[in-house]
């Protein structure tokens, strides 16, 4: 456990096939590499892994030839013999007053996504939306987004949506639909409602409630029932129980000095996840005020909040209330006020953990969190909140609003309510407003038969999908980008939805429709307008509401806590019985990228690779390395997962830090009608969820089967070599030794052959700090977005050609010092790395064709795509990996093929590359032009610190990536890089990147290493 | 068989070794040559009429609406920027819409043939379809705010528009053509007031002033690459 860096270990480095020895601690890149398997060697040793650069699928070689032949044609015809193709300008007729063409305009808008509301910033051009930013003011967004939100414009042009008013398959249209639900109102409003049922997607919006409201007055005895696969309103009820009423609940991670999460995935998960982590990285740097804050993690599966944690314990799910309870126990015997009856049994669980922890926490009472996961069940919660309640944290880092309207209700019950009217057979009219639930209602209810008991099937959907199918009638939605609304986040902010264009295909959102099907038509933006005058406001607030996005939040409650209530149902929580590997746990998880499968098709997502297991464009039966050596398993091998007569067969992938004896999957997966993209990939986990097990089941069998899951993983892909990429430190050891992620690798003078580059004028820098990144992708696909990245489809990701300018290195952390192969406890770091616009780069020195040279004015890498001849030397000889090349014309071929809609979604201020040509992050230099002509129009010379943020940066909500001036010492990212812990990625090698690191500070408990 | 110096028969069953006519001799000998100055001349031929000078220049489409920038700028004086509104603000100079020919067309010649397709356009909300005139290529990116902000005169690169019943392509738009600006600004910069006066002449020495005003407008004309190509 040193901080030397010693000679021997140099040559280590040089050799990629072995761990990374760093910092005191052992780095592996994934199994393979533990393993040393022959895949993993040549995967490493090559610039491009094998048959990057062959074609191995017949399909593609003949849709390749097919491609060259039709080029080759058309040269002769195209070069020089025909005279230009003619272009048109197409001005407007009137044109509206602020609109100048080739300048964006920017709105505010909301995206609700199931119980989680993220303020936003929309540019568009020419009247077509292009990219989404978080809204600076909005509390739970703070200018960032995540990747939920950047991919969301894909799906507005998504080409598999709903175009037109579909009855029994055919084309028909609205007015035909308004008159026969006409009939139908006046038939149900004369039963009151009976015969009506009416599901509909979670919603946050109190619109949306409003018109509900109003639907219940017209037709009272209508079934109504709230369905959201993924949600997880225990929340409400546990404070119902904790409190008596139904509360919305908030966490301070700004003032936690301890954090400790069961089951919670704050930083990553939770619909407040992008104002938890930026709080969070608040308190992660080693001279934040109020010092550097510690974050346990107590969880069963690997989520981002756990990669960062300083210490972690993996537990099964079902033991999260009797660990809560062994810590109340601790607690208890430190003097801490634990209500009678909640303490619980401490064995079982990790004695050093549990005391080092009880007696952290009872030293930071008021200054302390325990954050329960929402998928716990109601009691666990309420314990945690009983638990803080004796820490003294209720109302400074745990604060209260009220629950937005109708939120608390039972997760299933509605559904179930629902199927079991349907199954009467009395049902007249089933209206589902957006969702899935033939695809994802628990299995246990068969709700896709129930569909079809109905006489009448209304379905409301973005895109057709498997409830499409079983609908008499499919009714166009408006994408959020569309109609006009509303929405209260977690927090209580409530803020406005406007449409940045006007549905592009002939759809109506929930509010509308809702409204109609209450017998009161209405346009959207009057509804909500006539809401806010009502309740919210003047005119002139509204229209202030709408250049904000945002009107304020909603006013603190302070309740008290119902101790005898929690320790009655503290004292039901028991043991689970003990798992096995003929008896796992099987946990569902919500999938980082699809999310519940609503964005199976979209490329962006299914392409990105998840947090910490990379894997693109599928899911996986995860299971830890024990239980899969346990079992015989490995990597890519297919099972069949049985529970109660319910069975799935998924490809497995062994992930270190998942608990033993557990498997995990995320659902959204195995779609069998998710449009061209998403249809066929992956796993259909809800085939095992039912409703009396949502998130986590116990005795679940899972048996080897024949068969290979090719499970495409970015996770080996551009390895950099063995050399020492990530430093770390614990919080005393940089105490003592702040400089040595600075120091670390000694070497001698760096001397170089040609004169370095003269640097005047403003010359760009990018920081990156390790101590904040969360691996949440943001920046990914905010990257993907800006600036027209192609998608290439799972064959091609296993062959790595995917095509993200910046990429999110994970490296697991052996803790064990005994044996450094030992993954079973690891830690996780994550390193984005784009291109480093390197002052000495070895790609410009390459170029045959000088297609990539350095700009004087900035500093920047340029890359010019019009001159590249695809020789990819340049990419041969970057030892960053950073660069892409085009192999094949993404935009013509495979799941990134593009159609005249989703060729909308690209940012017109970048090039759309093409076959052959080599690409690479660019620090956004779109963005940079635009901000020094801004700078120069308005007669400054310089641009000011802070005008210029690339997209991944805007992107971030820990802020990790800082740019600007590094000829300004007066800048921020100046100021970064002159922090003792900042270090260049593989500086020994003199390519004077632009882009430094800094060193990651881990704050582990002293008490924990004895 | 034959004796040396003997003519062959012609019923002589000997091979004829050679059926080639003499000239054959000079073909290695000019091939060289030829295919030296036949490839020269392609290449050249290329570079000469293939380059934008000759493909670009003198490009004047028919347009739908038969406009004329002599009549109405030549002879009324309209300035450019009446109709070319976003040419100070953003990157294009922008086709003008036909509510801004109607400003006039209401009035002025309000029933001409000529102008029906601008009434139609008006009254129905359908926009007339122009033909591209000035057209770089798709990869370089062109900011009209930031040179007719620095006093760079519309004439420069579009000609003597207030003279064309047509509008045509007078400069190659090549990037050696820009960059020969690029690399020197001056000698194409004018006083910011005069950017739209395409009559304009100096009163000094066009280089002195254009040194002059490279320091006053703090002309910096990018020459990196990134500062066209993103």
């Amino acid at each position: 456990m040193s901080q030397r860096h010693d000679e021997e270990k140099r040559d280590n480095e040089l050799d990629p096939l072995l761990p990374i020895q760093e910092n005191g601690k052992t780095y592996w890149r994934s199994l393979e590499h533990v393993a040393g398997t022959e895949e993993f060697k040549d995967i490493v040793t090559r610039e491009f892994p094998a048959g990057a650069s062959e074609l191995d699928d017949p399909v593609t070689r003949r849709s390749f030839l097919s491609l060259m032949g039709a080029s080759v044609a058309l040269a002769g015809l195209g070069s020089g013999c025909v005279s230009r193709p003619v272009e048109k300008i197409i001005p407007y007729s009137k044109r509206p007053e602020d609109l100048l063409p080739g300048l964006p305009q920017f709105y505010a808008t909301t995206m609700t996504v199931s119980g989680r509301s993220v303020g936003l910033v929309v540019e568009a051009h020419d009247g077509r939306p292009t990219k989404i930013e978080g809204n600076q003011l909005h509390p739970a967004s703070r200018g960032a987004s995540s990747s939920l939100e950047q991919a969301s414009i894909l799906s507005l042009y998504d080409p598999d949506r709903t175009v037109r008013v579909l009855h029994g398959g055919e084309e028909s249209t609205w007015p035909a639909f308004d008159k026969v639900w006409n009939e139908t109102f006046l038939s149900l409003r004369a039963k009151g409602g009976k015969g009506l049922v009416v599901v509909h997607e979670a919603s946050r919006s109190p619109a949306f409630a409003a018109q509900l409201a109003k639907l219940k007055q017209a037709l009272p005895q209508a079934t109504i029932v709230e369905w959201d696969p993924v949600g997880a309103p225990q929340a409400q009820a546990a404070t119902r129980l904790a409190f008596g009423q139904a509360l919305d609940f908030t966490y301070n991670l700004e003032k936690a000095d301890t954090l400790v999460t069961v089951d919670a995935d704050l930083l990553g998960g939770s619909p407040m996840a992008l104002r938890y982590a930026r709080d969070w990285s608040t308190r992660r740097a080693p001279d934040a005020p109020g010092g550097m804050n510690r974050l346990w993690a107590v969880e069963p599966v690997f989520t981002a909040t756990g990669g960062v944690a300083d210490h972690r314990l993996r537990i099964r799910a079902a033991e999260a209330g009797p660990f809560l309870r062994a810590l109340a126990a601790e607690l208890s015997k430190r003097g801490v006020a634990i209500p009678g009856g909640i303490a619980g049994p401490t064995d079982g669980f990790s004695p050093k953990f549990l005391q080092t922890l009880a007696k952290e926490l009872s030293t930071k009472r008021g200054r302390s969190l325990i954050a329960v996961g929402t998928t716990q069940p109601a009691e666990v919660q309420a314990l945690g909140l009983a638990i803080n309640d004796a820490l003294g944290n209720l109302n400074e880092t745990v604060r209260f609003a009220p629950a937005a309207p109708g939120a608390g209700a039972d997760p299933v019950e509605g559904i179930r309510k629902a199927a079991q009217a349907l199954q009467g057979g009395q049902v007249e009219s089933l209206v589902i407003l957006g969702g899935n639930p033939a695809y994802d209602a628990p299995a246990d209810l068969d709700f896709a038969a129930a569909i079809a008991k109905a006489k009448q099937k209304i379905h409301l959907a973005e895109a057709p999908n498997e409830t499409s199918l079983l609908a008499d009638w499919v009714l166009p939605e408006t994408h959020f980008l569309e109609e006009w609304g509303d929405a209260t986040s977690q927090d209580g902010t409530y803020s406005l939805v406007q449409p940045l264009i006007s549905p592009i295909w002939d759809g109506r959102s929930k509010i509308e429709l809702t409204a109609q099907l209450a017998g009161k038509p209405q346009k959207g933006y009057d509804i909500v307008r006539e809401l806010f005058l009502a309740e919210r406001g003047s005119e002139s607030d509204w229209r202030k509401a709408l250049h904000d996005g945002v009107v304020g939040m909603a006013e603190t409650v302070r309740p008290t806590l119902d101790s005898a209530a929690v320790a009655r149902s503290a004292s039901r929580i028991g043991r689970p019985q003990p798992a096995s590997t003929d008896s796992l746990d099987l946990i569902f998880l919500v999938d980082d990228k699809v999310f519940d499968g609503r964005y199976s098709n979209n490329a962006w997502l299914q392409e990105a690779p998840a947090a910490i297991t990379k894997l693109a464009w599928s899911n996986a039966a995860l299971l830890s390395p024990t239980t899969a050596k346990a079992l015989g398993l490995d990597n890519n091998q297919m099972v069949r997962i049985e529970k109660d007569g319910r069975s799935l067969e998924a490809g497995v992938w062994i992930q270190p830090g998942l608990a033993d004896d557990t498997v995990a999957i995320a659902v959204g997966y195995g779609r069998k009608h998710a449009g061209r993209v998403g249809t066929d990939r992956g796993f259909d986990a809800y085939k095992l969820r039912g409703s009396d097990a949502l998130w986590s089941a116990t005795g679940v069998k899972v048996s080897r089967i024949a068969g290979t899951a090719l499970l495409p993983t970015m996770q080996n892909h551009q390895s950099m070599e063995g050399r020492p990429l990530v430093r770390e430190q614990t919080q005393a050891e940089f105490a003592a030794n702040p400089t040595y992620a600075r120091d670390l690798v000694k070497h001698p003078p760096l001397l170089s052959l040609w004169k370095d580059h003269e640097h005047v004028g403003q010359q760009w820098g990018m920081s990156i700090d390790l101590n904040a990144c969360v691996g949440c992708n943001g920046c990914m696909i905010a990257c993907q977005a800006e600036n027209n990245i192609p998608v290439v489809g799972p064959e091609q990701v296993r062959m790595g050609r995917q095509m993200h300018w910046i990429r999110i290195d994970r490296y697991f952390a052996s803790t064990n010092t005994d044996d450094p192969s030992d993954l079973s406890e690891p830690q996780v770091v994550h390193q984005p790395v784009g291109c480093m616009q390197c002052q000495n780069a070895p790609c410009e020195n390459v170029c045959p064709v000088a297609a990539t040279v350095h700009s004087a004015d900035g500093g920047l890498n340029d890359m010019v795509y019009n001159r590249c001849i695809g020789t990819r030397y340049c990419s041969n000889n970057c030892p960053y990996k950073v660069r892409r090349f085009n192999f094949f014309d993404w935009h013509s071929v495979g799941e990134g093929k593009l159609t005249d809609v989703s060729q909308m979604a690209f940012n017109p201020d970048v090039t759309v590359r093409t076959r052959g040509v080599m690409e690479k992050c660019t620090y956004c230099v779109q963005r940079i032009n635009a901000a020094k002509r801004d700078a120069k129009l308005a007669g400054h010379q310089k641009v000011a610190d802070g005008a210029i943020t690339p997209a991944c940066a805007q992107a971030c909500p820990t802020d990790a990536i800082v740019f600007g001036d590094i000829n300004d010492p007066n800048s921020r990212v100046s100021k970064m890089k002159a922090l003792p812990r900042n270090y260049e990625l593989l500086g020994d090698l003199n390519t004077k990147p632009r882009t430094s690191y800094l060193g990651l500070i881990r704050n582990p408990n002293p008490e924990m290493a004895s | 068989m034959d004796s040396p110096g003997q003519q062959p028969d012609e019923r002589d069953d000997s091979p004829v070794p050679y059926v080639f006519p003499a000239w054959v001799n000079l073909i290695p000998r000019l091939l060289p040559v030829i295919l030296t100055v036949g490839t020269a001349t392609v290449v050249f031929a290329i570079w000469f009429w293939g380059s934008p000078k000759h493909t670009e220049v003198g490009y004047a489409p028919k347009q739908p609406v038969e406009y004329s920038h002599k009549l109405h700028v030549g002879e009324y004086g309209i300035d450019c920027r009446y109709c070319h509104i976003a040419v100070e603000k953003g990157p294009h100079a922008s086709v003008p819409s036909a509510d801004i020919c109607m400003n006039c067309h209401t009035v002025v010649k309000y029933d001409s043939p000529k102008l029906a397709a601008v009434r139609e356009s008006y009254r129905e909300g359908t926009p007339i379809e122009w033909i591209k005139v000035h057209k770089i290529a798709d990869y370089a990116y062109f900011s009209h705010a930031q040179h007719v902000n620095k006093g760079v005169g519309c004439v420069e690169c579009h000609g003597r528009v207030d003279q064309m019943e047509v509008v045509r392509v007078t400069e190659p738009l090549s990037m050696s053509w820009c960059l020969d600006c690029h690399r020197d600004p001056g000698p194409s910069l004018r006083p910011k007031d005069q950017v739209t006066n395409m009559g304009w002449e100096p009163e000094g020495d066009r280089a002195e002033l254009g040194a002059k005003l490279v320091e006053e407008y703090h002309v910096n004309a990018p020459t990196d690459c990134s500062g066209c190509h993103r």
